[in-house]
């Protein structure tokens, strides 16, 4: 109790600090020769990430190929579980990661609270992003932006019998049947736990709940286990594993739920103390040049927040998407109870 | 010349009562200091967690917690379950199977054994996930045959559950109970069931009554190791219990320590785990009782075996189909899955593909690191482990100091501590200054240094009892030191002894998951804990081309140990 | 009570053979030894008889049915033997009473029967006290005496005993060789019992068979193998005997280089390469040349040893050879004096090859 009031009045300040006019917005960040040979000297940068495992070494492996010398050293785990690493790490005076990037806008939130990241502007953030996906202060800017979705396998369910709604997966016909990731451990899934109950109600937890689900961790995973069969139809899970599985030609086919898709944006940040500085400025801001999401969205089906990027034939536009609002201050605020709220309903 | 010859052997004796106890005490000393530091602190650190609350008040809100919400206790009830059913299903399982391969003529019985030795080398986490890809209700390539022949809709099984857990986790501790088994019926002199026959009982008679009460230690044993271990793995119950929507005190300890992390809480949970381990190995020794299991030595023949006759295939079929489980199915289950497209893609060669080979190999920046870990601890912890087993084994089978009845307890202590919340233990003790280990490599090392001492210690105690005290003494009468007598007689009579407890610890580390899952960094990181994270986002074909080649390294690390060192004839475990 | 008889009984190892040819008639009560060095395929044979092993060659008959021949064995479970071996085999799990108590709840006696069964035959051992004990907490003659009792409680048709007491103390050891005699005594089992020790086959048996090489060399009384051993091998293991070798002159005497000795009795073949023994203490020594006739030889003392109630003499003679002689402990002769030495013409016992 005591730690939720103590979180509560420090989100509170967060709020009010980001409502503060941004008077300290840095310099941009551009990709320089200077830069560039600084990183090298380092060698490497290590990049804690919350993004699909084989999407995130893809991209390392562009960068390494463009800028070789500095190695990426991928850190993968859940948003959750990386969040949780670095607070164990820096409590513990650890400092490894330079580059992070989380599926939960509000640890962006925390961190900035901490003073635990520092202001890099990458120019093409500073030329392109709109202020909606950057911070004031310069500490964060949204990376990627990925949605959950309901999801079905097309050999098992019939298209017109395929759930249109969350409503719909409250029908009893499809108990035992549905598969849903953790809160817990993805950053995607706790900012989508956090929009429907918003939006719908925990109502929907409740009686989902009932539903003898398949509890899997990652938000990546739920995509998996319709496209083998093992569970018939996902609640929630990443929009862009499902159009890779289905680039595979596995037999799975997404759905945008009529109440609104959890929207999820993903920031990007570097860490004040990157034991790798200058690797860790380059990485960061080739992430975010065309080149870098390009690379994002081809390889990952991802979405960025660039206008300048292509979006690939098949990925629907967010326009045409009915969307749930993102909030990260109130995720941040809200985490623990969130969690604490579903493993009281789920068991896990 | 002979004034030397006078004058040395006064100085020496002299010098050798000097020295000898000085150096005693301070071995001692060291010894118990060391054993502390890797158990004591770490443990201390437990009870003052569990008994403090989050400003370091002393309370006990901790554990009326633990009692109180049902989503602490429900963990622990079930654990219980798991443990019991865990305990009788793998002796079970077990010792039929050692009993046809030391006592009957069974074909292929070495192989048996070798077989055996290798699903023991295989990570119970590893094997519950080839499990999940074998028996998934509806993806399950068991399930998929299942429906195929018999049009059923029900799945024949559900690995995600807790009968699941159960059969997953009998599997890998089924080999432990196995070799105690097996030893103990070697070791049973041949004329105890030759009296037996002679004075009229048949061979079952003779099996029933003679052979089966004497191997019931072993059995019995068998069955706590199996109770420990479904009670302290951590791997399984998270990649098989946490689908299925239920905890296990192991999965729950760790859920304690995600953000916001909850160690006081995590420390209570972690206690009555430390209480059951210490109050079932009393219950051991108590069952044992006076019964001297000792036999008296004489000339003895090789046990007659019992011809199965007719049975002879069929017991062969049933063993096979027994090992079909831990080791033919998940081992082909990781091979389709480490060359098929996506999880449950048909076995057709559209759906093949050397990505992941790709991905592991030199797309994955963890991969090289992780087995340069892996290999670096599991190396040194091998060669430290049994390096200390050694000296506290020689110093407590030898009793060449006082206080070496403390040294064996401290040395076999680590049983009683389940390794997740070793890792607790130590996270708690060494994540802060002055003692900052966390975040090296070394906290890992003392972790799993920790955890493997008891079985190498024990391994080399009965080395060193099978090594008569004579031999020793017969050495020194002629003139060799202590030292020079541990080298020169005592180090070649327990050369093999020494191999095993080298590859068990090597083996042990390789698989070990528990404590490396709560100790790990971005820089520390272990095979175990990269294929723990690749599960959580269902990676299976890079998990299953991972796993393959890390036990393709065990066994060749440990086969070439048995090679460099000529002992041959594979690992020779001894649980512990 | 059973006739115990082996016929050309033959055991291979890898086409050894450990057992060769073996043909024995036990009569029933009798306790018979067999005696020999270690190797030399007694407890095979011993084993052979249990039905534990199978024989390569011959037949083992009880009572005048088969039960051993070349690929037919009747189990040992069914041939009413018992046997004690030389680690006791006592179960380490169960008590002294349930050890003896075992052959006769297969036997499916009431309870009432065993339970006064076995108190007697622990009495009868002397173990009556300790009958709730386990074997480990036992000296090493109680676990003896326990086997004993567990194996003779089942009043087997035959006793079986291997090496039954070479793990005991020397003390011990000649206690319960007494022991084991008076129990046959009393109770009269056709016995077959296995020893390397001459003092223990002496005292227990009623028919000594040595055995070397797998094969029998001699069999009959104590008496019989001491006094008229059949071969070197058998003089030498019994009792300790010089054996002189040497070429016969006539049916009557061996050259055997420092002298021609005379035999008692005629066995040689002249010409022919021959032997003949006499044991220690038959050969006579005297400190000057006078008296005596027969072998009378000279001969220089190259050792002597006190060792209470005789004298151990070495004696060079002419030739070389080394005899040992037992002597009267008053006879002290000090090493390098010339000697006479008397060997008497009825103790020469020729050992024809």
């Amino acid at each position: 109790m005591k730690i939720r009031l103590r979180n509560l009045l420090l989100g509170l300040g967060a709020m009010l600090a980001l409502a503060a006019p941004a008077a300290a917005q840095p310099a941009p960040t551009t990709i320089t020769p200077a830069l560039i040979e600084a990183a090298k000297k380092e060698g490497k940068v290590v990049w804690y990430t919350a993004v699909d495992v084989k999407v995130a070494e893809q991209l390392a492996k562009a960068f390494e190929a463009k800028f070789p010398g500095v190695k990426v050293q991928v850190e993968r785990s859940g948003a959750e579980r990386v969040f949780q690493r670095i607070g164990q790490e820096y409590a513990s005076n650890i400092a490894a990661v330079d580059v992070v990037d989380s599926s939960d806008a509000a640890h962006f939130v925390y961190w900035k609270r901490e003073g635990w990241l520092q202001p890099v502007v990458p120019e093409d953030v500073a030329k392109h992003y709109a202020p909606a996906y950057k911070d004031p202060g310069g500490l964060f800017a949204a990376w990627r932006i990925n949605l959950s979705v309901i999801a079905y396998n097309t050999q098992q369910v019939k298209p017109e019998e395929a759930p249109k709604s969350f409503a719909d997966l409250l029908d009893p016909k499809w108990a035992g049947k549905i598969v849903k990731a953790h809160p817990g451990y993805s950053g995607t899934i706790l900012t989508s736990t956090f929009q429907i109950s918003r939006d719908i109600g925990w109502s929907f937890f409740e009686k989902l709940a009932q539903q003898r689900i398949m509890q899997v961790q990652s938000s990546v995973d739920p995509p998996n286990k319709v496209a083998s069969g093992e569970r018939a139809v996902m609640a929630d899970g990443n929009e862009y594993n499902v159009a890779l599985l289905k680039a595979q030609k596995a037999p799975i086919e997404l759905v945008y739920p009529a109440e609104g898709t959890p929207l999820v944006i993903g920031p990007a940040g570097v860490m004040k103390r990157a034991p790798n500085q200058n690797a860790a400025k380059l990485f960061y801001t080739w992430l975010f040049t065309v080149e870098g999401q390009q690379y994002l969205i081809d390889i990952g089906s991802l979405r960025s927040a660039h206008p300048g990027i292509k979006v690939p034939a098949g990925q629907k536009p967010l326009s045409e998407i009915k969307l749930m609002k993102d909030d990260a201050e109130a995720v941040d605020k809200q985490a623990e109870e969130i969690k604490a709220r579903y493993t009281r309903l789920f068991k896990t | 010349m002979t004034a030397e010859t006078i004058v040395t052997p006064s100085a020496a004796r002299r010098a050798r009562i000097l020295g000898g106890f000085d150096a005693s005490l301070l071995v001692l000393s060291a010894a118990a200091v060391l054993l502390v530091l890797l158990i004591g602190l770490p443990v201390g650190w437990l009870f003052y967690y569990a008994l403090t609350d989050r400003t370091g008040a002393p309370t006990l809100a901790n554990f009326v917690a633990l009692a109180s919400d049902p989503a602490l206790r429900e963990p622990m009830l079930t654990t219980l379950t798991l443990c019991f059913c865990v305990a009788i299903a793998a002796p079970a399982v077990a010792s039929p199977l050692a009993w046809l391969v030391a006592r009957t003529d069974l074909p292929a019985r070495r192989t048996i054994r070798a077989l055996m030795t290798a699903s023991f080398v295989t990570p119970p986490f590893l094997g519950a996930i080839a499990w999940e890809i074998l028996a998934a209700p509806n993806s399950g390539i068991l399930n998929q045959l299942w429906r195929g022949l018999t049009g059923s809709p029900d799945p024949l099984l559900d690995i995600y559950s807790l009968p699941g857990l159960v059969f997953v986790i009998s599997c890998y501790t089924a080999p432990f109970a196995f070799v105690l088994v097996s030893n103990a019926l070697d070791r049973i002199p041949a004329d105890l069931e030759d009296a037996a026959g002679i004075l009229g009982a048949g061979r079952w008679r003779t099996v029933l009554t003679i052979t089966v009460p004497l191997v019931v230690p072993a059995i019995l044993a068998g069955a706590l190791i199996a109770f420990l271990q479904a009670m302290t793995l951590f791997g399984s119950p998270a990649i098989l219990a946490l689908p299925a929507g239920f905890h296990t005190i192991t999965t729950k300890i760790f859920a304690l320590f995600q953000f916001p992390p909850k160690p006081q809480l995590a420390a209570a949970a972690a206690l009555p785990l430390l209480v059951v381990t210490v109050v079932l190995l009393m219950v051991q020794s108590r069952l044992l009782g006076r019964r001297g299991y000792t036999v008296v030595s004489g000339k003895s023949g090789d046990p007659r075996l019992i011809r199965l006759g007719a049975f002879r295939i069929p017991a062969l079929l049933l063993v096979l189909a027994i090992l079909a489980l831990p080791l033919f199915l998940p081992y082909t289950a990781l091979l389709k899955a480490a060359i098929s497209t996506y999880p449950g893609a048909p076995f057709v060669p559209e759906a093949m593909t050397l990505k992941h080979l790709r991905f592991v190999f030199l797309e994955f920046s963890q991969t090289q690191k992780a087995f340069w870990n892996t290999v670096v601890l599991a190396l040194s912890t091998a060669t430290l482990g049994t390096l200390l087993a050694l000296f506290i084994s020689y110093l407590t089978a030898r009793r060449a100091i006082p206080g070496s009845k403390t040294l064996e307890f401290l040395a076999t202590a680590p049983v009683a501590i389940p390794g997740i919340v070793l890792g607790v233990g130590l996270f708690l003790a060494y994540a802060r200054p002055p003692l900052a280990l966390y975040g090296t490599l070394w906290i890992l090392l003392l972790a799993f240094l920790t955890i493997e001492l008891p079985a190498a210690f024990q391994q080399l105690r009965s080395s060193f009892r099978a090594v008569h005290p004579e031999l020793e003494e017969a050495s020194r009468i002629l003139g060799a030191g202590r030292l020079k007598t541990l080298a020169r007689i005592t180090a070649p009579l327990l050369k093999s002894g020494v191999v095993a407890a080298w590859c068990f610890v090597f083996i042990g580390v390789v698989r070990e998951l528990s404590a490396a899952i709560m100790l790990f960094t971005s820089d520390t990181k272990v095979l175990s804990v990269v294929i723990y994270d690749l599960n959580e986002s269902g990676d299976l074909g890079a998990i299953a081309v991972l796993g393959t080649a890390m036990l393709l390294i065990t066994f060749a690390v440990v086969g070439f140990a048995n090679w460099i060192t000529g002992v041959g004839s594979g690992v020779r475990l001894r649980g512990g | 009570m059973a006739h115990l008889d082996l016929r050309g009984l033959s055991k291979h190892y890898d086409g050894n053979a450990v057992v060769d040819r073996i043909d024995l008639a036990v009569p029933a009560g009798n306790l018979v030894c067999l005696l020999g060095p270690s190797g030399c395929g007694k407890t095979t044979t011993l084993r052979l008889i249990a039905g534990f092993v199978e024989p390569t060659g011959g037949e083992i008959h009880v009572d005048g049915k088969v039960l051993s021949s070349p690929g037919f064995a009747t189990p040992p479970e069914q041939r009413g033997m018992s046997m004690i071996f030389q680690s006791y085999a006592l179960w380490p799990h169960m008590t002294v009473a349930d050890n003896v108590a075992y052959g006769l709840t297969l036997r499916r006696l009431p309870k009432a029967d065993i339970s006064r069964r076995v108190g007697e035959m622990l009495a009868a051992v002397k173990l009556g006290a300790l009958a709730d004990r386990y074997p480990g907490e036992l000296s090493g003659g109680q676990q003896q005496r326990a086997a004993l009792a567990r194996a003779l409680v089942i009043e087997p048709n035959i006793l079986l005993l291997d090496e039954p007491l070479s793990n005991l103390d020397a003390a011990l050891r000649e206690e319960m060789r007494f022991e084991i005699r008076r129990l046959h005594d009393a109770f009269r089992y056709t016995t077959v019992y296995v020893t390397h020790d001459q003092a223990e086959a002496m005292t227990t048996a009623d028919l000594i068979v040595v055995m070397n090489h797998g094969r029998i060399e001699q069999a009959g009384t104590a008496e019989e193998i001491y006094s008229r051993p059949r071969s070197a091998f058998v003089a030498g293991f019994l009792g300790g005997a010089n054996i002189l070798k040497g070429r016969a002159v006539d049916a009557i005497r061996l050259d055997v280089g420092a002298a021609v000795l005379r035999c008692a009795e005629s066995a040689f073949v002249a010409g022919s390469e021959a032997s003949l023994s006499i044991r220690f203490h038959e050969v006579r020594v005297h400190a000057n040349g006078g008296g005596g006739g027969g072998n009378r030889l000279e001969a220089r003392v190259v050792r002597q040893t006190f060792l209470g109630s005789l004298r151990d003499l070495a004696l060079e003679l002419a030739d070389g050879t080394v005899i040992r002689a037992s002597a009267p402990p008053d006879l002290a002769i000090p090493a390098d004096t010339r000697v006479w030495v008397d060997l008497p013409t009825e103790r020469c016992r020729p050992l024809p090859s």
